[in-house]
């Protein structure tokens, strides 16, 4: 990463942090308030960290998805049908019924990466419309089963939400965590530790393995990749799995680690900040994690400051109106694109299928 | 004056495209050693010819014989098995790639699994998957029956060894030799090194097991083993395949380094491939063909994308492959450089006469009962 | 729909008919026998459920007039997409633009007889309402426009960031500055606008207004301006082929904002049309899922002014049955995204239909978006 663009994100966190030290610091120390907001910023980073890792691994193949976002709200409302269903029906304790529900949500984000596969790779389909297609079939799909499930009194639920088995619980990081005032950072929940694992798994199978030096490969020259007897579609029709599976991950973040609920449309965007994300990360697993931070922190930034909203000074009043604050990570992930913050460069065949 | 020794014969290869005929009943031979130059114009079918024996097409008649055996040629890893090298007119290179990167695409060797990176690999997956794996499956053994113990195992465990199998997989074929290798007690790696007997039968069990249907047979083994067994199982088999998976850039630099010397090409395997001169790009592409035990190199217009210089540093470099036995196939409309270089000349003619003539040229360049 | 030389213009357009709506057609069927089965599975009657869908949507002249009601902004923001796709521009913000254009046109159509401080004549009001929309959603596409233009930021990603902006910021007008101080169990809307601004009725007792014939009207406005005009013939470039267009003299950036802007203008008047001829204020919540539903339309009527009109009144059909379809089966109205989304998948993929029912088509692939790398 250039110094250009990590000057930019220690400016933009600085900025984010500053302004909730500056409207906080009568009421808490700031180094407790910046360790808060750090926690708060590595946790509502989690699923735009998975996001990103999963348009890497379809992109770094040479398949654009824009999908994420779609595979993300499929995960969020399947994995938490499934905890639910377990829970409610079965009398299921919690934690299994969790982990099954993140099990059930990576493989029905992996099903709708299927579905992008068949129709980018094998159907050659515009990938761009392709991911659109299954942003609208997922909104569909969710909000039909949700309604038919929760809403119908014949249902098995009969027609009401019942009491979801909680959230994944949180994992202490030994030793670290017990450190006074910044151990709180090491104690976070079970998919933000996964997804922070992955961003260090993802950049060794990339760059480190057989596995991510064919995928390069295919994303940057396929018919390169096919003349020395590398099988492009199989290892594209593969990336974009995975990519599926991480975006299920990220999607039940959402309603298994975040909130015990679900929502129609309850992903708001995530799944295309976490591509801005990529796209900033220059398409590594680091680069795009420190972007999801700084998207992390604008977020985190709207939860502390409704946290203090009553300490905030007329002369910030705007501050109050969560819409204006809220409008940060959006207004962040444009300024990124336009390129002045330094250029990315995306992998040469991203976007485009490959005509043997 | 003895026969010269044939090592690539083709003979009666005919290739239909919709609406064209491309090469009509076309015979062509290449002698041990030697430069045969592929003359023509442009849509005289020479590319065709070639991207068959390169298994990038398939004839729709004819036969081609390497070394006297008939061989049947579906894809490049065919072509490639058989000492068959290709350098394409546009070069198959990534430019954002180290030249070693280029070169082991595809054929990346054994991957790490001695010393360093070995104990990585065991401490690694040791401290990661088997702590948390384990904590898990004695927590849910704890709270669930067996039956839905499988139903919550089986999509975490396919997960990762779907991931495993078809990292693993790539190589398969040479795995498996490999494997009848360490039962013949023959035990070496690609590169002719020898291992010891526990790597190498480690290796063939690793690769049986991620072979076969793999989440039935590890649910198996998670039910019935005891915990010490499956612990050991399972680091060495992740051990063995991730390492396997892991590119070893060390020896293939090095290799490539040798390759480099060897035929004075003078090319550094960590420089990125975008940054080099053209000339030094299609070095590496002749590289790359060395690099996987090619005899036979089909040089497809090569010069085209040359400056005279670097022209006349080829010709040396051919020159040079030629006299350590490898045969070259030259592919150009060029009749001066064919003049240059080549032993023998064959001419090919647009499709509608069908049959390409072979002639020998005379002069200083008539050499092909030289053998 | 190249202009084929030495024929007669009605046959290339009988023959370029069939052949193009061949496998739309078979989309939408085979999607809708799809979500039989989805209705069929989830415990309902898929014969009922069409039924109850097709009485809904077609079965009284109410029925038509609502039909025809929820057409009418499907087909200017279906058209806003079409017309984007034509110049090579993916535009997923004609919802963000759609909110803007209503939000404009409800301010001018409540606010602006405060301002003057006397009433406004309906000839000089409702002009300005729709203008105002129309200006609003100009503006709002033109943005990424430029930045596609200038920066080369994917408009993909930045139109979609543009849609949450624009929520956002209609959330904070419609809870703030610009509510109704009439509080009512919906609070997120804008007081109701001057009668003088109202878009009249066509038929006495049916809410069908003039905004569904202007629509039509634009329809073929924006047929006009991409097939017989020049900016329509340097859109279309642009949209093929930009190399082409550079070296052929067109300037491609100023094309490009323009092709947005026309876009944004579309989409704005949408919004506008629905507040001044429908709703008579703007509430949140109204604009979500257009954007969605707009390029579902302009693919399924291949980006084609005709098209796009016939597909919006599929659409229309549609979500105006699926309340019938609801009231009477019990099947959640959210059936239709479903259906919606499996055309379109159907659409995207014309293989998957080529190869069921066993097409060959003539013709090649168009392309309609590029990757990132601008």
């Amino acid at each position: 990463m250039d110094w250009k663009r990590f000057g930019f994100i220690a400016l933009i966190i600085a900025i984010l942090f500053g302004t909730v030290v500056l409207v906080g610091h009568t009421a808490s120390s700031p180094l407790v308030i910046i360790t808060s907001m750090l926690a708060t910023t590595i946790a509502v980073a989690t699923p735009l960290t998975l996001g990103a890792l999963s348009g890497i691994f379809c992109e770094r193949a040479g398949v654009v998805n824009i999908g994420i976002e779609g595979m993300m709200l499929t995960a969020a409302f399947f994995g938490w049908l499934a905890a639910i269903y377990m829970s409610a029906i079965l009398n299921i304790s919690p934690l299994p019924c969790l982990f099954t529900g993140v099990a059930v949500g990576m493989l029905s984000g992996g099903l709708m990466a299927l579905l992008h596969a068949v129709l980018s790779i094998t159907f050659k389909v515009d990938q761009i419309i392709g991911g659109t297609v299954i942003n609208i079939l997922a909104v569909g799909i969710t909000g039909f089963m949700n309604r038919q499930l929760f809403f119908e009194k014949n249902s098995i639920f009969g027609g009401s939400v019942p009491h979801a088995p909680g959230v994944l619980p949180r994992f202490s990081f030994p030793f670290l965590s017990d450190i006074p005032v910044f151990g709180r950072i090491f104690d976070q929940q079970l998919i933000t530790w996964a997804a922070i694992i992955l961003v260090i798994v993802v950049h060794f199978v990339l760059f480190k393995t057989r596995w991510g030096l064919r995928t390069r490969a295919v994303g940057e020259h396929p018919r390169a990749a096919d003349t020395v007897g590398i099988n492009v579609e199989r290892t594209r029709y593969i990336n974009v799995i995975i990519g599926g599976m991480l975006a299920g991950l990220g999607g039940a973040y959402f309603t298994i680690e975040s909130v015990p609920s679900f929502e129609p449309l309850m992903t708001n965007g995530r799944g295309f900040i976490a591509l801005a994300a990529m796209i900033f990360g220059n398409w590594t697993p680091f680069g795009a994690w420190s972007a999801a931070l700084v998207f992390g922190a604008a977020q985190a930034l709207q939860i502390k400051l409704q946290y203090f909203r009553d300490l905030i000074p007329p002369q910030l009043a705007f501050l109050q109106i969560s819409y204006v604050v809220g409008l940060a990570p959006y207004i962040l992930t444009m300024l990124i694109l336009t390129g002045i913050i330094g250029k990315t460069v995306p992998p040469v065949a991203d976007g485009q299928p490959y005509e043997k | 004056m003895s026969e010269p020794s044939i090592v690539l014969e083709a003979k009666g290869i005919t290739k239909q495209f919709p609406g064209v005929l491309a090469n009509d009943t076309v015979d062509f031979d290449l002698h041990l050693g030697e430069v045969h130059a592929l003359l023509g114009e442009n849509g005289a079918g020479k590319t065709t010819l070639m991207n068959i024996l390169y298994g990038l097409y398939k004839q729709d008649a004819g036969e081609i014989k390497v070394n006297k055996q008939p061989i049947a040629i579906h894809s490049s890893k065919d072509s490639i098995g058989a000492g068959i090298g290709m350098v394409h007119q546009h070069f198959m290179l990534i430019p954002v790639f180290t030249v070693a990167e280029n070169i082991m695409l595809g054929d990346e060797g054994t991957g790490i699994n001695a010393g360093f990176w070995r104990r990585f690999c065991a401490l690694f997956i040791d401290a990661l998957l088997l702590t948390t794996a384990f904590f898990l499956l004695e927590f849910l053994l704890n709270h669930l029956g067996g039956a839905l113990l499988s139903l919550v195992l089986l999509p975490f465990l396919g997960i990762i060894l779907a991931w495993l199998y078809f990292a693993g997989l790539e190589s398969s074929t040479k795995q498996a030799t490999f494997g009848k290798q360490a039962f013949g007690l023959i035990v070496t790696n690609e590169n002719g090194e020898r291992l010891s007997y526990k790597v190498a039968t480690l290796r063939f069990l690793a690769k049986i097991l991620s072979g076969l249907p793999f989440a039935a047979g590890y649910v198996m083994v998670a039910f019935t083993a005891n915990k010490q067994a499956l612990h050991d199982k399972l680091v060495h088999t992740l051990v063995v395949d991730v390492g396997g998976g892991i590119l070893d850039r060390k020896t293939v630099e090095n290799r490539v380094r040798e390759l480099s010397k060897q035929y004075r090409l003078d090319v550094d395997p960590t420089a990125l491939v975008g940054q080099l001169p053209v000339g030094v790009q299609q070095r590496v592409e002749i590289i790359k063909t060395l690099y996987r035990n090619a005899n036979i190199l089909i040089l497809d217009e090569p010069t085209a994308v040359l400056t005279p210089q670097e022209a006349d540093d080829l010709f040396g470099i051919i020159r040079e492959l030629t006299q350590r036995g490898v045969s070259v196939i030259f592919i150009t409309h060029k009749l001066k450089e064919v003049l240059a270089i080549a032993d023998r000349i064959t001419v090919m003619r647009a499709h509608h006469d069908g049959r390409s003539r072979s002639h020998s040229q005379g002069g200083k360049k008539h050499r092909q009962t030289r053998r | 729909m190249q202009e084929k030389e030495g024929r007669k213009w009605w046959r290339n357009f009988a023959e370029d008919s069939i052949s193009s709506i061949l496998v739309p057609l078979l989309a939408v069927l085979t999607a809708v026998v799809i979500g039989g089965l989805v209705i069929a599975l989830s415990g309902g009657n898929p014969f009922f459920a069409y039924a109850g869908l097709f009485e809904g949507a077609f079965g009284s002249q109410k029925a038509l007039s609502e039909t025809a009601v929820w057409a009418t902004p499907y087909i200017f923001a279906g058209l806003a997409v079409a017309l984007a796709f034509k110049g090579g521009l993916f535009n997923i913000g004609a919802e963000g633009q759609l909110a803007f254009g209503a939000v404009a046109g409800a301010l001018i159509g409540y606010a602006l007889p405060d301002w003057v401080g006397h009433d406004i004549p309906a000839t000089l009001h409702v002009p300005l309402a729709v203008g105002a929309g129309v200006l609003a959603g100009t503006l709002w596409a033109a943005i990424p426009g430029m930045l596609k233009a200038y920066t080369g930021g994917h408009e993909v990603i930045n139109t979609i960031m543009m849609n949450y902006i624009a929520l956002n910021m209609t959330s904070f007008l419609l809870n703030g500055p610009m509510q109704d101080p009439v509080l009512t169990s919906v609070s997120s809307r804008t007081p109701p606008i001057a009668e003088s601004a109202y878009i009249p009725q066509i038929f006495d007792g049916l809410r069908v207004h003039w905004g569904f014939v202007l629509a039509l009207i634009m329809a073929v406005l924006v047929w006009l301006v991409l097939w017989k005009t020049t900016l329509g013939f340097e859109i279309r470039t642009v949209g093929s082929n930009p190399d082409a267009a550079k070296y052929a003299g067109i300037n491609v950036k100023r094309t490009i904002i323009l092709t947005m802007a026309f876009s944004g203008a579309l989409a704005g008047l949408a919004g506008a049309i629905e507040v001044t001829g429908l709703n008579h204020r703007h509430e949140l919540g109204f604009s979500i899922g257009y954007g969605f539903d707009a390029i579902a339309i302009a693919l399924l009527g291949k980006t084609h002014p005709l098209g796009v009109v016939l597909a919006a009144f599929l659409f229309a059909a549609m979500r105006n049955g699926a309340t019938r379809m609801q009231f009477l089966t019990q099947i959640p109205v959210d059936i239709i995204s479903v259906i919606q989304a499996l055309i379109l998948v159907f659409i995207a993929a014309d293989a998957i239909i080529r190869f069921i029912y066993r097409i060959r088509i003539k013709g090649e692939r168009v392309v309609l978006t590029r990757g990132w790398g601008g």
